[in-house]
């Protein structure tokens, strides 16, 4: 069930007030139900998965508890479970996810050596989201082992943690810490409260408009340049580029701040996932404002675990060159992928490389670092730097991104931006002037929610009531006018949904 | 529980209360603008038309798709007969939509006959997904509505159909003048389109074709007209308006005459009434599909005549309620009017033809050197009372009931005139010299004579609109 779909349009409203209604004991399992419907609605065989999933961390950290001890042997037996759990758990995302462009690389390594293929490839669909709730259960072991958190023994407040339908299929990937300590609490407080409510909605709008308006209005400029590329020029190859760098933005933090939202009216806190990260000012900067719920989990589960930048210089470029090829792989299973993972480890290398020839050449020159000038010009710089790394990300094929690259550097064509030409690639001017004005509308609350270190919905919430009714009806109805959707419109999946 | 019912939560419900309120109303206001509203072209939309005509006055209902709308003129039968009917059809009406409408219809109506064109049964499915939507949204949101979606609409698509909103919101690229202002014709047309168009037909592809087996969509069709007629008491009279047919498209048809007549059920069919009506394939068809408005004219007849003599329907004529039936006629004349403005080139004709038109208000300006062109526009312009001295002189005029009054002289000194014209429009005239712009404003829009000596604008009181406007 997609959040821009009719149907959950039907269903959200249903369960929240079956929610409010219900007595507190019943709410955790009411939420269960609602969670396993919502994930069925898609595919409802995965559900298996998502149930063996629950089953095996579940009975993992219960097997942590019993020991406990801090002797060799029972810190060892620890080791073997969480690796035993988190091997069964990889196995899933490897069978579904990995297993086919596995069996293609040893085919194309066996061919190189004049061998045959092995066998066929599973072509097994994606269960969607099933990357996000793998790797927030393996958290939850990690967690347990590390006696951060106690193991939970109530198997339906755990279950509903490793489902719970608003960031099931596209995260925030949670901590056990915080969200499952909350679902645990529904028994005894009710949570519901106005300014969640009204802040939860807001964002939930604000959501759909990065979502509905932008977003997908921006794939159909970037999918019409991508199908045509090997026609394209310099600034359509840029306009497709920069494009897609808004559109997966506008696509995963409008997604991210529908499912915050949603649980937010349901008095749960979510992990903030975004923090206007092509405001960064270094690819750094970069991976502290996005997907912040993957980075942290990176960071803490396996770039610290690898030693982090506790043992040496080299070390350290070693373990973030794995820890942003394996974020890379997350993603998605093709070199291309891989490569745009690689890359960000790569301008996080050369960035920290520089670092001191650029602090003397700053001092020698008497720039300051906190000028307004000198910020905008590195926030540019990592944008394009950012933007160059999507290339890869959204390309088919690691050949059409050197298409693409070379497009771009061959195809001298400047005056397609006058001449109406990229009206051609199914945004008319109508259109074009839509998602300007939209982007004109997005940058301008981005500037006012960094500057006050807050989100849309809380922002709007420290308006008066005539300000918040007007901006709520006034996003609602620009949602249901211009946004994409509907019978005319193949409505574009949440990119996120696929990883 | 007693927490639940606190000071504070009240003014939050109130709270709750107004926001939901008021986005609903901002969002029904939008939905009215962005909705369908066009079933026939230019806006006129068939049950905006349903909806303005006064309850339980409707005795005929012509239902089917395009054919009846292009074919049948209701205007023609009442002027003649007196009949009160209407044109209940849409482009591309499948036999589903048929009997939605027509129940839907009954509900405000009490009609004796509903006649039904059954090109419907050679098809299943609209032959575009926009004639689907455009279709749905003729029937307003209740039982019928759920069910006709039912009976139509995917599993997938369902719920956007149920709500509506996703159908219509991509209009927003679309919208004109009459999505945020009712279009006047609605108010009172009966369902049919004047077209003047005309293509001619191959005689042989109008030609009966043997009966083949009725489908079982054709045969539920049937049963379910049968059983409405039986409940709502009226009389189910099939045909088929002439149109050129495929082999397969004439075997249901012929297999449905086979069916009426089996089943007690009058039929006029597509070659009694090429017969009867004397129909010429070369100038009475607007395309393959389509009667033009000489075919229409002459099937309404027909349709008058049998309808008159066959069924004990009272001549409403002169009665008050029926009032919206000779608008209806008026709108009908007017259109062929414009047909023949829109073909005449002949500034004599054209005014000659106007002076027979009263109940339109002509607004006409003479500027520059037009008394070099022989007073051509002279003996036409004095069917209005025009004087040869006021014509000598220049100016612009309306009329009324047919004289000409004068609005403003071709004076430069002489103060700008406002006129509110019947229907709403703003006239405004001045003189800033010959052929200028800005000399003869109708609400906001320059239709001064610019680059001709004469200019003419016909202005229809009844639908408050610019009928043509033309220089010479």
């Amino acid at each position: 069930m997609l959040f821009n779909s009719a149907a959950f349009v039907l269903f959200f409203p249903v369960v929240f007030l079956g929610y409010l209604v219900l007595p507190k004991r019943l709410r955790p399992l009411f939420l269960l139900l609602a969670s396993y419907f919502f994930y069925m609605s898609w595919q409802p065989k995965y559900a298996l998965l998502i149930a063996g999933n629950t089953l095996v961390s579940y009975c993992g950290a219960l097997l942590l508890e019993r020991f406990a001890g801090e002797d060799r042997r029972q810190q060892n037996i620890r080791k073997r479970i969480v690796t035993g759990c988190t091997c069964l758990s990889f196995a899933a995302l490897f069978c579904f996810k990995y297993f086919d462009f596995f069996l293609e690389n040893v085919n194309a390594v066996l061919r190189a050596f004049g061998g045959g293929g092995m066998t066929n490839p599973l072509n097994l669909l994606l269960p969607v989201g099933i990357s996000f709730y793998t790797f927030q259960s393996i958290g939850y072991l990690i967690d347990v082992s590390r006696r951060k958190i106690a193991a939970e023994h109530n198997l339906i407040d755990y279950a509903l943690f490793v489902s719970f339908f608003p960031q099931l299929v596209a995260g925030p990937i949670e901590r056990s810490s915080s969200l499952l300590k909350q679902l645990k609490s529904l028994k005894e407080k009710t949570p519901v409260t106005m300014e969640g409510l009204s802040s939860g909605f807001a964002l939930m709008l604000w959501g759909y408009f990065q979502k509905m308006i932008l977003a997908d209005r921006l794939s159909i400029l970037v999918d019409g340049i991508y199908d045509a590329l090997p026609f394209a020029g310099t600034i359509e190859t840029l306009a497709a580029m920069f494009g897609f760098s808004l559109q997966i933005y506008f696509d995963f933090a409008g997604y991210s701040a529908i499912a915050i939202g949603c649980a937010r009216m349901m008095g749960i806190h979510l992990m903030q996932n975004f923090r206007t990260p092509y405001f960064a000012t270094s690819i750094s900067d970069f991976w502290h404002r996005w997907h912040i719920s993957l980075s942290t989990w990176f960071r803490d589960y396996l770039y610290i675990p690898l030693g982090g930048n506790r043992k040496g210089r080299v070390r350290k470029y070693v373990n973030l060159m794995i820890t942003f090829l394996l974020s890379g792989l997350w993603h998605g299973a093709d070199w291309t992928f891989v490569f745009w993972g690689g890359l960000h480890g790569f301008f996080q290398i050369i960035g920290d490389l520089k670092k001191p020839a650029e602090e003397r050449l700053m001092r020698s020159l008497g720039l300051k670092e906190d000028a307004g000038s000198f910020r905008f010009f590195r926030i540019l710089g990592t944008f394009l730097l950012t933007s160059f790394a999507w290339i890869f990300f959204r390309a088919e094929s690691m050949k059409q991104a050197f298409l693409l690259i070379r497009r771009m550097v061959s195809g001298f064509d400047p005056w397609n931006l006058m001449n109406g030409n990229l009206y051609t690639y199914g945004l008319d001017r109508l259109e074009m002037g839509v998602l300007l004005a939209g982007l004109l509308i997005v940058f301008a609350v981005s500037c006012l929610c960094k500057r006050r270190e807050e989100d849309f919905g809380s922002l709007l919430y420290r308006q008066n009531l005539p300000a918040r009714f007007v901006c709520m009806i006034l996003l609602a109805t620009l949602v249901l006018v211009f946004g994409k959707y509907g019978v005319h419109f193949d409505s574009q999946q949440f990119i996120y949904f696929a990883f | 529980m007693k927490a639940l019912f606190s000071k504070e939560n009240g003014i939050n419900a109130i709270r709750i209360g107004a926001f939901l309120l008021l986005l609903l109303l901002v969002l029904s206001c939008t939905y009215r603008v962005l909705s369908w509203k066009d079933t026939a072209g230019d806006y006129l939309s068939c049950r905006e038309m349903l909806d303005a005509t006064p309850g339980d006055t409707v005795d005929v209902f012509f239902a089917g798709t395009s054919h009846v709308y292009c074919g049948i003129y209701p205007g023609v039968l009442w002027s003649e007969y007196g009949i009160a009917s209407f044109d209940l059809a849409v482009s591309d009406q499948t036999k589903e939509e048929t009997l939605a409408y027509l129940k839907n219809a009954c509900k405000k109506q009490s009609p004796k006959v509903v006649v039904v064109d059954l090109f419907a049964l050679t098809y299943d499915t609209h032959s575009e997904p926009g004639n689907l939507y455009r279709n749905l949204a003729n029937l307003p949101f209740g039982p019928e509505y759920v069910k006709l979606l039912g009976q139509e609409v995917s599993k997938e698509a369902f719920p956007e159909y149920l709500l509506k909103w996703p159908i219509v919101h991509e209009r927003y690229a679309e919208l004109g003048k009459y999505d945020f202002v009712s279009y006047p014709p609605s108010r009172f047309v009966k369902g049919e389109l004047y077209s003047d168009l005309t293509e001619s037909l191959d005689p042989a592809s109008l030609q009966s074709i043997p009966a083949g087996e009725l489908s079982d969509t054709n045969v539920a069709f049937l049963e379910g007209l049968l059983e409405l007629s039986r409940e709502e008491g009226f009389i189910p009279v099939l045909t088929v308006l002439p149109f050129s047919q495929t082999t397969e498209a004439g075997e249901q048809i012929s297999a449905a005459y086979s069916y009426a007549e089996n089943a007690g059920i009058n039929v006029i069919s597509a070659e009694d009434i090429m017969r009867l009506c004397a129909l010429d394939p070369a100038a009475d068809f607007r395309d393959g599909s389509h009667l033009n408005a000489s075919g229409a004219e002459k099937v309404s007849h027909l349709f008058g005549e049998i309808l008159a003599t066959s069924f004990a329907l009272t001549d409403h004529r002169g009665d008050l309620r029926y009032a919206s039936w000779d608008r209806d006629l008026i709108y009908l004349e007017h259109q062929k009017l414009l047909s023949y403005l829109r073909q005449t080139e002949d500034a004599a004709q054209y005014l000659r033809c106007l002076s027979s038109h009263p109940d339109l208000q002509v607004i006409f300006s003479l500027e520059a050197d037009y008394m070099e062109r022989n007073n051509i526009y002279y003996e036409p312009l004095s069917a209005f009372g025009l004087t040869y001295e006021e014509y000598a002189a220049g100016g612009k005029w309306i009329t009324q009931q047919g004289k000409a009054q004068l609005l403003h002289p071709n004076d430069p000194s002489a103060k700008p005139v406002t006129k509110k014209l019947e229907g709403g429009k703003l006239l405004q005239t001045a003189f800033h010299g010959d052929l200028s712009e800005q000399n003869l404003l109708l609400d906001g829009e320059d239709l001064s004579n610019q680059f001709y000596f004469l200019k003419v604008i016909v202005y229809d009181p009844l639908t408050g609109e610019i009928l043509d406007s033309k220089g010479f």
